[in-house]
């Protein structure tokens, strides 16, 4: 104890005790060393292989467990505000592998009562056939999903799906179409826009769905109380060619679409065609001032009727004195059109359709639009009748389009069904000069103002409504017309002194009736359809009413018309 | 000797270090699936009520049940004015000695003003407004 460092020197003797051989000792440590550490390694080794094996088997386990990423859901379709119009549901498909099944009957028996659509019958004539799937039902209720699943019923399988919804019901149905049970457009926008849908990109229509519903509720009344088969609206802004409404009656419910006939589906407003009747004396009036072949104050004779190449050209009441052309158009006069469409001629007649749009299919966004019907030959017969509307057979759309062109800016503009971006430049072309339609205008104002007007029905106070009437007969397919079977329709340009809006509103095969005296005419039917549109329409158009005497108003308009004889003039204004 | 415990002691840090940073991806990649799972439910649950509330509010049935519940007709032309029709009342000002005794000007509706702040805001338009209001132009 009295040596401290004999202490130590004993302690490490005892701990690692000498080695009587130094040079051996080292080398059975450095074997033991090199044990260890390869001890040690294949340890880790084997950890790190175990940690790698487990990682990945639990990604594999991960990626195994999530839903196989969904399909991109369809696009929605949306209307100018952003109102949802076409989405996507989700639903549950119950399908079947009938090889699977062990007892076909039992489980037709079992599932029968759970799914309304099918029978035990056909239920087991389903899970006997020969084939890996059989689809029992596409909308499956939660309630029903788990109490299908408490059956246990093996080769009974669930898949999600989605659903095409059109949740406004009927509401512009012919515009947004349809799609099959795989989601591929059949027809309207889901059809003509199907790629653009289907990457799962929305559509915005330019349809404003509540002046749609006022549209398509206003038509449908006069088709009621006329006892009409059928009608087509069309709300369209000049300036941009934005078809705000369009709608085509009786129209169908595209979420139960399976049950509609084909006359329900067909759009009237833009694959029908007709001959569109007086309203064309807009265009035609239109023609003359801008071709310089009339005047507004020369007068035409229009007391006999006119013989014309076989055809004879009456009027519907007798005039004794020579009209002016704010006569013709506002006592509808065909003898006065059809002379003022002779001095124009068939060459300039021709132009100004063709830069009417009226030659072609018009570059709406669905597939049902129709090539207009135009005569083989141009002689004069031709002439004088395609200047009241006959003989010439349009879709609604294409009168829409041709009225706003010559009773707003005077350009033709591409109507579309999309809304317009604010960098849009949309299809347009000069076809009337300002002047020419500010005349145009002034004068459909006096056919809906003036006592002697065709369209007195069309009256919204205040909101300067200017329209023309039109009433033609159908033409049988065999040829020649129907007697008692009429298209009434009426085309409306409103505010007259600040152009906005056309609505084109037609109304197929309408019965006369006792409050009409048995008049069934575009300004018996279709006028007042249009006035209840404007009067109901307007302030969501932002449309406010305005005193027609305040001289802001009179003077945008021509007011140096005279309507009717001498002794009772009236300028209407 | 002492190189190889260093490297050795390395590796452990290391590998405790790597186990820790992947058993955290494993747990992050769990809970982004569990909110990719809820917001994909959710986004599902928002589509079905869009789609029910579009119904609800569809025209077709507003039209209905205001033309049921509500006694609402269109507005007649003459209810309907432009605000510049309505004379415009001027506030007090305190510090102008004509509009602090309260005086209220009338208008005529073609010098109404649109925007009353402006106006009081700038003396020039002040002193033609008094004068609109005894003699309108």
């Amino acid at each position: 104890m009295s040596n401290p460092a004999s202490f130590t020197s004993r302690l490490r003797a005892l701990v690692l005790p000498a080695r009587p051989d130094p040079a051996r000792s080292r080398r059975i440590a450095e074997v033991r060393l090199v044990m260890s550490a390869v001890v040690v390694f294949a340890v880790f080794a084997a950890i790190t292989a175990r940690v790698m094996l487990l990682a990945t088997d639990e990604a594999n386990a991960r990626t195994a467990g999530i839903v196989p990423p969904e399909k991109t859901e369809r696009g929605q379709i949306l209307d100018r505000k952003g109102r949802l119009l076409a989405t996507n549901l989700p639903i549950t498909v119950l399908h079947a592998d009938p090889g699977e099944i062990m007892d076909p009957i039992a489980a037709a028996r079992a599932l029968a009562p759970l799914l309304p659509r099918h029978d035990e019958a056909t239920l087991t004539r389903l899970l006997t056939k020969d084939t890996r799937y059989v689809e029992l039902d596409r909308k499956l209720t939660p309630a029903r999903h788990a109490e299908i699943l408490k059956l246990g019923i093996p080769g009974i399988h669930f898949r999600k799906s989605a659903l095409r919804a059109y949740p406004s019901g009927r509401l512009a149905a012919h515009i947004l179409g349809q799609v099959d049970t795989d989601n591929n457009g059949l027809a309207g926008v889901e059809k003509s826009l199907d790629a653009h849908l289907a990457s799962g990109k929305n559509v915005t229509l330019s349809i404003d769905a509540g002046i749609q519903a006022i549209v398509a509720r206003e038509i449908n009344k006069q088709i009621q109380i006329f006892e009409a088969i059928g009608g087509a609206g069309i709300m369209l802004d000049i300036e941009s060619g934005e078809v705000l409404a369009l709608a085509s009656l009786p129209d169908f419910n595209p979420n139960h679409f399976g049950g509609t006939d084909d006359d329900t589906r067909f759009n009237r407003a833009t694959l029908g065609l007709y001959e569109m009747g007086s309203t064309f004396k807009v265009l035609n009036t239109a023609m003359a001032l801008q071709a310089g072949t009339t005047t507004l104050n020369r007068r035409y004779e229009v007391a006999k009727p006119l013989r014309i190449g076989g055809h004879r050209i009456n009027d519907f009441h007798v005039y004794d004195w020579p009209l002016t052309v704010p006569e013709i158009l506002v006592l509808s006069s065909n003898i006065g059109s059809a002379q003022m469409a002779a001095e124009i001629g068939a060459e300039t007649q021709q132009a100004y359709l063709r830069r009417l749009g009226m030659f072609e299919q018009l570059p709406l966004e669905i597939p049902e639009v129709a090539t207009p019907l135009i005569p083989r030959s141009w002689r004069q017969s031709e002439i004088a009748t395609i200047s009241y509307g006959h003989g010439i057979s349009v879709t609604p759309m294409h009168l829409a389009a041709a009225v706003a062109t010559a009773s707003g800016s005077g350009l033709w503009t591409a109507p579309t069904l999309l809304r317009r971006q604010p960098d849009d430049q949309p299809l347009r072309e000069r076809v009337f000069s300002e002047d020419t339609t500010r005349s145009v205008r002034s004068m459909m104002r006096l056919v809906v103002k003036h006592p002697d007007g065709t369209g007195n029905y069309a009256e919204a106070r205040g909101y300067m409504v200017g329209g023309k009437t039109g009433t033609t007969e159908k033409i049988r397919p065999e040829g020649g017309y129907y007697k008692n079977r009429n298209i009434a329709s009426f085309a409306a340009t409103f505010p007259v002194h600040d152009p906005r809006y056309v609505l084109v509103v037609m109304v197929d095969e309408p019965k006369g009736q006792k409050h009409s005296y048995g008049y069934a005419t575009g300004g018996w039917v279709a006028a007042p359809a249009a006035r209840h549109i404007i009067e109901n329409a307007a302030p969501l158009l932002g449309i406010h009413p305005v005193d027609e005497k305040a001289p802001e108003i009179r003077q945008k308009l021509r007011l140096d018309f005279k309507i009717g004889k001498e002794e009772k003039t009236l300028a209407a204004f | 000797m002492r190189m190889i415990l260093l490297v050795s002691i390395l590796t452990a840090i290391l590998g405790t270090t790597l186990y820790q940073v992947k058993i955290g991806i494993d747990q992050r990649e769990s809970e982004l699936l569990a909110l990719e799972r809820d917001i994909r439910s959710t986004e599902r649950e928002i589509a079905v009520l869009e789609a029910e509330w579009a119904h609800l509010s569809r025209p077709e049935r507003v039209l209905e049940l205001s033309n049921r519940l509500l006694e609402m007709q269109p507005i007649p032309e003459d209810r309907v004015l432009p605000i510049d029709a309505i004379p415009m009342r001027i506030l007090p000002r305190f510090d102008d000695p004509v509009t602090d005794i309260g005086v209220i000007t009338l208008l005529p509706p073609e010098t109404a003003p649109r925007d009353l702040t402006r106006i009081a805001a700038t003396p020039d338009d002040r002193i033609s407004l008094k004068t609109g209001s005894t003699t309108p132009q």
